[in-house]
């Protein structure tokens, strides 16, 4: 596999684009890290891998649109995916009409509801782990995602978002959130007012702060 | 002229009374600690143990500053976060002899003075900060006047992870130096439960878990791997929060950073990440009188002040709450 460039590089992991068997692939590379002992660090870096491949496969099962897995190697912290040729939902927030947007974030709240209604917590939605590709938006990193989320976790995620939202994309934000919402609304179901009250409860809690952007 | 701060510091079994100038000398550190028979802290029996030692504690306090009560210009004291009693005991001190000498009285953040003391004496200057101690665990770092949390125990602080599993080991307390000094006789690392979520952690599962294992296990093994757990997941949120924030600087402060494990793994992390380490010597990473004494004169040099009326302790008093006004930038 050959890198052609790096995308990204964060406190965990790299993220690169590759050449993989004449495929256009990006991987993610857990590093290996020289604090923790040998033990402890291989068996962290092989379960998040394997971890996080099956929930880019499990969500796609329920029609959330994610990259296609095409190898894993959770001894080496190695995940290659498709490589989702477009923009985040973070750079186009920032350079686009609000009319063109809205779209885009009700369908992130479609995802959101979808995942949740499964029981999946994300753990991480910002708009830099939306994509959008010919109008389709996919979700990535779901290296933070956990099974059996309760109100709190969907809730959390929600919160997550919102902050995102206001410390980058301040102009825009509460129209922005509020396409989330319907989005959400619609696919998660009879569960979403206390989800709503959640939210408002996590968004007193003095540990959530709104970022200065 | 430099002004002399008196610091009192009474949040939990520490009855500490520091002497500080404003340039940072320390001119006094002296210190009460309360030793339950057995069990944890019991919040009333530590507030009459700082209650009668104070007095004795006080006159020592100014023997080894060489100097006169007349001399200072400030009485601070810890205003909360802690056990409501030690807090009351702490406050009423501090308001006597502020009275007494006619000196103003400042009322400071205990997780606050912790951070200030690691700025002023290890060196840091725009950290994240990990602090770690028997009650608190949580990644903070300073943004447009508080410090925030952005990382915090779900559950149990991690000094109070080591302190029980300690207790039901029978370890005595502290349990941390005990621990530490138990896993150099470690032959085999024990899968334990690793409890990561986003910048927050968990030490619930792994206290009961640890507990299950005492039976069964070398009890080496057992404090070995517990350090290599708890530890991992702390250095591991850390890190996270500064790739966050874009922060080059980890400052490690509170009781559990005299662990010399800990602070090996801050500082490998921060060289992985081309980052810089810093901490303090262990006596200032355990509850203080001078880490109070620095906080107060750092308030007072931006005019802070605490009158009688508003000098109650506020046992609840998170640290993102407190505002930081000598402090200035985003």
């Amino acid at each position: 596999m050959e890198t052609i460039r790096k995308i990204y590089l964060g406190a965990e992991a790299e993220i690169s684009l590759c050449d993989w068997l004449g495929f256009r692939v990006v991987s993610k590379r857990r590093r290996s890290k020289g604090y923790r002992v040998k033990e402890l660090d291989r068996k962290i870096i092989a379960t998040r891998t394997a971890h996080e491949a099956s929930m880019l496969s499990k969500v796609r099962s329920f029609g959330i649109p994610t990259p296609f897995v095409l190898h894993v190697d959770p001894v080496g912290g190695l995940i290659v995916m498709q490589y989702i040729e477009g923009s985040t939902l973070s750079e186009l927030a920032s350079r686009e009409r609000l009319e063109k947007l809205k779209p885009l974030f009700h369908r992130v709240g479609n995802h959101l509801g979808v995942l949740h209604r499964n029981k999946i917590a994300h753990g991480d939605p910002t708009t830099s782990n939306m994509i959008e590709m010919k109008g389709e938006v996919f979700m990535v990193d779901f290296g933070l995602a956990s099974y059996a989320s309760g109100i709190e976790q969907m809730g959390e995620d929600l919160y997550v978002l919102q902050m995102a939202l206001k410390s980058a994309h301040h102009a825009h934000s509460r129209e922005l959130f509020d396409s989330v919402l319907s989005g959400y609304a619609e696919k998660l179901g009879p569960s979403f007012p206390s989800v709503l009250k959640r939210l408002e409860e996590i968004s007193k809690r003095g540990r959530y702060v709104e970022r200065i952007s | 002229m430099a002004q002399i701060c008196l610091g009192i510091e009474c949040t939990a079994h520490t009855l500490g009374l520091g002497l500080v100038d404003s340039d940072g000398k320390i001119l006094a550190d002296v210190r009460r600690t309360y030793k339950a028979d057995s069990g944890g802290i019991h919040p009333r029996e530590s507030a009459r143990f700082m209650a009668s030692s104070s007095g004795q504690a006080l006159m020592d306090c100014f023997e080894e500053a060489g100097i006169s009560p007349k001399e200072i210009s400030l009485v601070s004291f810890s205003q909360g976060p802690g056990l409501g009693p030690c807090l009351r005991t702490g406050a009423t001190l501090a308001r006597a002899i502020s009275a007494y000498l006619s000196v103003p009285l400042v009322g400071v953040n205990h997780c606050v003075a912790h951070i200030e003391v690691g700025r002023r004496y290890g060196g840091a200057s725009d950290p994240v900060v990990l602090y770690v101690s028997g009650g608190s665990t949580q990644v903070i770092s300073y943004v447009a006047g508080f410090y925030r949390v952005f990382g915090e125990t779900e559950d149990i602080a991690v000094g109070n992870l080591l302190d029980s599993f300690a207790r039901e080991a029978g370890l005595p307390f502290p349990g941390g130096p005990e621990i530490e000094r138990l896993s150099s006789s470690a032959k085999e690392l024990v899968d334990l439960p690793y409890t990561v979520k986003g910048m927050n952690v968990s030490f619930s599962g792994l206290l009961t878990r640890m507990k299950n294992l005492i039976p069964t296990h070398e009890l080496g093994d057992l404090c070995y791997s517990l350090q290599e757990t708890a530890f991992s997941m702390l250095v591991e949120v850390a890190e996270r929060a500064m790739a966050f924030l874009k922060k080059e600087e980890l400052l490690l402060v509170g009781g559990v950073a005299v662990n010399k494990r800990l602070r090996e793994m801050c500082n490998m992390m921060c060289a992985e990440r081309g980052a810089s380490f810093k901490t303090v010597e262990p006596r200032l990473c355990l509850d203080n009188g001078v880490m109070i004494a620095w906080t107060g004169l750092l308030a007072k040099s931006v005019g802070d002040e605490t009158p009688l009326p508003s000098s109650q302790v506020k046992p609840k008093w998170r640290v993102d709450k407190a505002r930081v006004k000598w402090r200035k930038g985003p």
